[in-house]
């Protein structure tokens, strides 16, 4: 076979139990593979290993890579404030993000709550330390309003919760980010969530 | 013939070449992944690269060469998350790549050359 050719093959993903040691089941997809005809072996190409990601973080109900990165943009945060919003060492979220590490199984759960809206911005917000460093208007959203029916980044701005003044509101859609003195300037709060990888950085 | 201390050139090469996360530089056979998800299922990829440099990059790091044709092939045991690991990595020639054969629970309790 030549050098370079790229074939779609079976592959096994395994899926683990929650405990993360065992197996759970197995799942059959096909992969791009390549074939190295220096060493006689097949590779696994990126979009190979792309894909065996995917499924396994689908089959573990955690967000993919590639959502995890949509979710941060539709906040308007950066990679290390997406760490300080679930208090977890700075380059975990770009880990994350990346595809090299996957969360912790309950992490992951707390951040596709987020993404579902079955816990609010403001909730995490608030628990992070973040939320007098972000911005006064953050205050005026009550802490029940999930992330998915508050901001809605697809569509012209609407708003559930409307503001009392203007003054007291001055959103800016699309530039939701802080300055950064603010956000130097914010208190860091003793992990609550412990995580392996807060544990490392 | 005993364990050998793993050369210092082809240590220096590979963990250079394992740090720059380059999915080009860095490739996986197909077995690398079958086996390591089936050790490690709820583990991802990327995070065996770090243990392998952390286990390279130890004071003493020692293997069995291995003759595979081509390139320069050292297997070794190394730790991931806390579990005695196999690991066989080749030096591709030329110097500019590397080819992660193996990170997966030992199949044999000892490398060839123990």
């Amino acid at each position: 076979m030549k050098n370079g050719t790229i074939e779609m093959q079976p592959f096994e993903v395994s899926v683990p139990e929650v405990s993360g040691e065992g197996i759970e089941r197995l799942i059959t997809i096909p992969i791009p593979m390549e074939w190295d005809a220096e060493i006689g072996e097949w590779l696994m190409t990126e979009e190979g290993s792309r894909l065996v990601e995917e499924t396994k973080c689908r089959a573990m109900g955690l967000l993919t890579p590639v959502e995890m990165k949509a979710l941060r943009e539709r906040l308007g945060f950066s990679q290390k404030q997406m760490g300080e919003l679930f208090q977890v060492g700075a380059k975990s979220w770009t880990r994350w993000e990346t595809g090299r590490y996957r969360p912790m199984r309950v992490i992951g759960l707390l951040i596709r709550a987020l993404h579902d809206g079955a816990v609010s911005l403001d909730y995490l917000l608030e628990r992070a330390g973040m939320k007098e460093a972000l911005s006064p208007w953050m205050k005026a959203i009550p802490a029940s309003t999930p992330v998915v029916g508050y901001f809605n980044f697809s569509s012209p701005p609407t708003r559930s919760v409307q503001p009392q003044s203007e003054s007291r509101s001055p959103i800016r859609w699309g530039k939701m980010r802080p300055s950064r003195p603010a956000m130097r300037s914010f208190p860091r709060r003793s992990l609550v969530l412990q995580t392996k990888e807060a544990t490392e950085a | 013939m005993p364990l050998q201390l793993i050369p210092v050139r082809w240590l220096e090469q590979v963990c250079k070449i394992i740090a720059t996360g380059d999915r080009s530089l860095v490739q996986r056979t197909r077995d690398f992944s079958r086996k390591f998800n089936i050790s490690f299922p709820g583990e991802s990829e990327g995070e065996v690269e770090d243990a392998f440099l952390d286990y390279l990059e130890s004071e003493t790091p020692v293997g069995c060469p291995v003759n595979m044709g081509r390139g320069d092939t050292w297997e070794f045991f190394f730790s991931f998350k806390g579990c005695k690991t196999y690991g066989k990595i080749m030096l591709r020639e030329g110097g500019r790549k590397v080819t992660l054969f193996s990170a997966h629970k030992p199949e044999k309790k000892r490398l060839w050359c123990e």
